[in-house]
């Protein structure tokens, strides 16, 4: 058995839009996730961030491509293997609202996984269960019969996470799990998250726009821009020696709270605004807005390939092509 | 600066209490009921609403004659100590004969509308959760249907069963679901696409379960309201068949019957047409404010 | 530093909805001023009340929705929360221009750019339709919108969401108003397309000497933008400074815990950040003493009693906080670490 949870092979998921013209919000992805390792995943927004980690959830059907869940080619799925499915790997949304059944208590929401596979023999073992799991992210047993319109945004979230930790999950796609929330809120719920990884050993694929909260969380980040991928380093180097032009730029723009640092901070200003993913130009997807661009990044796409151990980067100029 | 200095002593507390909600636990129907009795105009409707289902039980007992009972001596005769609204051309009295015909029309109008409603959510909620071709197709036909007058579907099926209760609440059951059926429609497309139903289908939910424990409930709310506002509208049309002669026929009464017995003696006698008339506007209005208010109260948008 | 010119003073400021599930008491007695020129950042979480001081300002909401219980609000010689709507109408758009988190829903999109931006222009400083189109197009260059005489003859949809902003900004600005009111002008941009809109909004104030105010929940953005700045918590005014103030010695728990509960770049990856545990409190009911208490690591018996005052930390910084009490006992500041105390 390979050390990945995940992996993903060319990956294309696109959206008729008609008129013939196709949304190509996932365009050729291909990337890893290790077990046990958090993977962030950021980019603006329509970069296809999300619906690549939907794809992968099996939510939308791939136009192409291939998904490997731990060996097991998940591409195509019965129902039964899509109940299986259901039970390793589980998703956490972005909004908290939206996310729950706000008529619904968060017992019920908790245990509606447990009911649907049939996991208690009896209504004790399912309450207990229930309780566990509030225990688990921070709440406790009388949250269990309020109903979800009752819950302020950053506990709703992690009603969310109880849900989906219900079925004990391997691994976990938190799509934007904080951006909803209120600043002081949004550290309860990474500092969960952490917790949550170290005691039940989970795997993340972790979304997000927010660079400093994913390089804090994340062991690998990979870098989206208009549905393929740009970077992919670890951490560190993703914050201290970013590669591709637009990471850099991306990294440069974060404002960060600390007023010395941020104002004497270089920034490169992107020119333009993010063309969109419908029928896309052929060529590197960020030539239009990169300040490196020749003639020949408008023509072929660049490949990602590992400049160094664990670096891959998807630019002509960087891998001197 | 007098402060004890003991108020200056810090406080052991738990995070438990940060995390404490506060308040009584309340239900969506609970909540949506406490802001229904806020609003004085609906609870009017109401209060209106529960009188004429009173009298419509107990109403007919309480005057001193039979609905059926024809007094050709005493014949159209103004409201008075003896006859309270009234009699009409062949001396029946009328208050007995406004509360028979309250039972008939609101029980016509109740099992039309809910007939209506049922089947209309069926097929919406079919069409638009399945969507594709299966959407496709509802919709087309449902369009035929509605391309259609409703005063033919009256015609042949009158021709067909004869008139009556029955007939006519098949009229409506085979046309009044349309409505419901396109809002349902799309309420389940909107639904659909929630993050909570995505959740549900992550955990393994099947479609069944999602219409079921998803769906339906979060779309009762604008059920109830459009079948509340139905009722006026099967009252209305019951007594427009009436009046035109291909309603229900004598000695059954509704209140359609009535307005059209008193229209014709209208000059001479106008309170045969005034008393079913009030009677009918004011149980539209009272079901429409009520309709209102139920809006107000369960759309989810107005909560906090 | 030079004395500046106060713009706008606040004092006291009370305001309350009605909603279905009763009176929100949204602001609970703020008081803060601008002076010309300057950017000053309200930062403060959903609820804090800070989008609803910011509109008090401008009387944005209508007055049968809205009661202002106390306090007053100066806007150079006018006493904003006496004079009539009509008086406010002279206000807004010309001498306070407002830009909006969502662009696309602050925009009329059936009405195309060029005349939206006119439009004050004819209203506030009576130019003729021509003139005034002439300017919009110049507004539109100056906040970097190319091809500037094609792009007013569009529609709002016509723009992506950073040019939208632009344009917002355009028309704020098209009367060449003393203060810009700009309620979270980047939070639904991302960040690439955020600097450049921040870059622009500096760079503008440089040339126009506009005064900002500035209402974020970004600290990050705080940081790069303002001079001084003011934390809200449940409606009311927790800490008031200067940037430097705010940033470097900070002198409110609350405060202590947003600049600590955003993971820093030298920090340690998957490293447990100070958190704030629990959730900011109801504001249908009344607050007996401080907001923050039931959040807060240092709370004190009189904390649950009796809301503090605001205790001078230094030059024109404030923190509404007992432990600046001189009863209070010694708590080390986890910035600064050094000893809290007051100036006084």
């Amino acid at each position: 058995m390979s050390e990945n949870m995940v992996e993903v092979k060319n990956l294309k998921k696109y959206f008729n839009v008609g008129k013939g013209k196709e949304l190509k919000a996932v365009d050729g992805v291909s990337l890893f996730i290790r077990k046990g390792e958090t993977l962030g995943l950021v980019g603006e927004s329509g970069c296809g961030k999300s619906t690549l980690g939907k794809t992968i959830m099996k939510f939308y059907e791939p136009t192409e491509g291939q998904i490997l869940f731990q060996d097991r080619d998940i591409t195509k799925l019965s129902r039964r293997g899509y109940l299986n499915f259901t039970k390793e790997a589980q998703m956490i949304f972005q909004d908290p609202y939206a996310s729950l059944d706000s008529r619904m208590t968060a017992g019920s929401i908790i245990s509606e996984g447990m009911d649907i596979h049939k996991i208690c023999s009896s209504k004790s073992e399912r309450q207990e269960r229930v309780y566990e799991l509030l225990n688990l992210v921070g709440l406790n047993k009388e949250h269990a019969n309020r109903f979800a319109h009752e819950f302020s945004g950053g506990q709703r979230q992690r009603i969310g996470i109880a849900r989906a930790l219900a079925l004990n999950p391997e691994f976990i796609v938190c799509d934007e799990p904080i951006s909803a929330l209120d600043v002081s809120i949004q550290a309860q719920v990474i500092n969960l998250l952490l917790k949550l990884q170290g005691e039940l050993n989970l795997t993340y694929l972790f979304i997000a726009h927010d660079l400093s909260v994913v390089k804090h969380i994340s062991d690998r980040v990979a870098v989206m821009y208009l549905g393929a991928i740009m970077e992919v380093s670890d951490s560190h180097n993703f914050y201290m020696n970013p590669l591709h032009p637009y990471t850099e730029a991306l990294l440069s723009a974060i404002p960060i709270p600390n007023p010395d640092v941020t104002r004497a901070k270089k920034r490169i200003l992107l020119e333009g605004d993010v063309p969109s993913p419908v029928n896309p130009k052929p060529g590197c997807k960020f030539a239009s807005r990169c300040k490196l661009a020749k003639p020949s990044c408008f023509e072929k796409a660049p490949e990602l390939k590992e400049v160094e151990p664990g670096h891959f980067v998807a630019c002509h100029m960087v891998s001197g092509e | 600066m007098e402060e004890n200095k003991e108020l200056f002593e810090f406080i052991e507390h738990s995070n438990a209490e940060a995390e404490e909600l506060y308040g009584p636990s309340v239900t969506y129907w609970k909540d949506a009921w406490r802001r229904l009795k806020k609003n004085k105009v609906a609870m009017f409707g109401v209060v209106i609403l529960v009188l004429l289902a009173i009298m419509a039980i107990f109403g007919p007992m309480m005057g001193k004659y039979n609905h059926a009972d024809v007094d050709l001596i005493n014949t159209n005769k103004w409201p008075s100590g003896e006859h309270w609204f009234g009699t009409d051309d062949v001396g029946r009295d009328i208050w007995a004969r406004v509360w028979m015909g309250a039972r008939v029309s609101l029980f016509i109008a109740l099992v039309a509308a809910v007939v209506q409603s049922t089947i209309g959510v069926i097929i919406g909620g079919i069409s638009g959760y399945f969507g594709g071709k299966l959407d496709t197709f509802i919709m087309r036909a449902t369009d035929v249907i509605d391309s259609i007058p409703f005063l033919v579907y009256v015609i042949v099926i009158t021709m067909l069963f004869g008139t009556g209760m029955l007939p006519i609440i098949m009229a409506f059951a085979l046309t009044g679901w349309i409505k419901m059926a396109r809002l349902v429609r799309g309420q389940a497309l909107q639904l659909k696409t929630q993050d909570y139903v995505v959740a549900a289908t992550g955990l393994g939910a099947s479609k069944w379960r999602i219409i079921i424990r998803h769906m339906v409930p979060n779309m009762l709310g604008v059920i109830i309201v459009t079948l509340t506002m139905n009722i006026p509208n099967a009252i209305f049309t019951e007594a427009y068949l009436s009046y035109i002669g291909i309603g229900l026929q004598p000695p059954l009464t509704s209140w359609g019957q009535l307005a059209d017995a008193g229209s014709k003696v209208m000059k001479a006698f106008p309170y045969q047409l005034i008393i079913p008339a009030v009677f009918i506007s004011v149980t539209m209005l009272s079901l429409q404010l009520l309709g209102d208010g139920l809006r107000d109260a369960l759309d989810p948008k107005l909560r906090k | 530093m030079k004395e500046e010119q106060v713009l706008l003073q606040v004092e006291d400021l009370q305001v309350s909805f009605d909603t279905y599930a009763g009176e929100v008491k949204a602001v609970r007695g703020v008081s803060f001023e601008v002076h010309e020129g300057e950017t000053l950042a309200i930062v403060g979480e959903s609820g804090s009340g800070k989008s609803v001081t910011a509109q008090a300002v401008m009387r944005l909401t209508p007055d049968d929705q809205i009661q202002y219980k106390n306090g007053h609000i100066r806007f150079e010689d006018t006493e904003v929360l006496k004079v009539s709507q009509k008086e406010m109408e002279k206000i807004r758009g010309a001498k306070i221009g407002m830009i909006l988190q969502d662009p696309l829903t602050s925009l009329n999109p059936t009405m195309l750019v060029g005349k939206q931006i006119a439009e004050g222009l004819i209203k506030h400083q009576h130019l003729d339709k021509a003139e005034a189109i002439k300017r919009s197009v110049e507004m539109l260059k100056m906040v970097g919108i190319p091809n500037a005489e094609q792009r007013a003859c569009q529609y709002p949809h016509e723009f992506s969401g950073g040019m939208r902003q632009r344009v917002s900004i355009a028309i704020a600005l098209a009367c060449n108003p003393k203060l810009l009111i700009a309620d979270e002008p980047t939070t639904a941009l991302d960040v690439t397309i955020q600097a450049q809109i921040l870059e622009l909004m500096k760079d503008l104030q440089k040339r126009l000497g506009t005064s900002i105010i500035l209402i974020t929940h970004d600290l990050g953005i705080v940081a790069d933008m303002a001079e001084n700045i003011v934390i809200m918590y449940a409606g009311r005014l927790v800490e008031k400074g200067s940037c430097k103030d705010v940033f470097y010695r900070p002198g409110h728990p609350y405060t202590w815990g947003l600049l600590e509960s955003v993971p820093k770049i030298d920090q340690a990856s998957k490293e447990e950040l100070d958190s704030i545990p629990g959730t900011p409190p109801d504001l249908h009911s009344d607050i007996k003493g401080c907001p923050f208490k039931s959040r807060c690591k240092y709370a004190m018996k009189i904390c649950y009693e009796q809301a503090p005052e605001a205790f001078e930390l230094g030059e024109k910084h404030t923190a509404s906080c007992w432990l600046y009490h001189e009863n209070a006992p010694e708590v080390k500041n986890p910035i600064t670490n050094r000893e809290c105390k007051s100036d006084e």
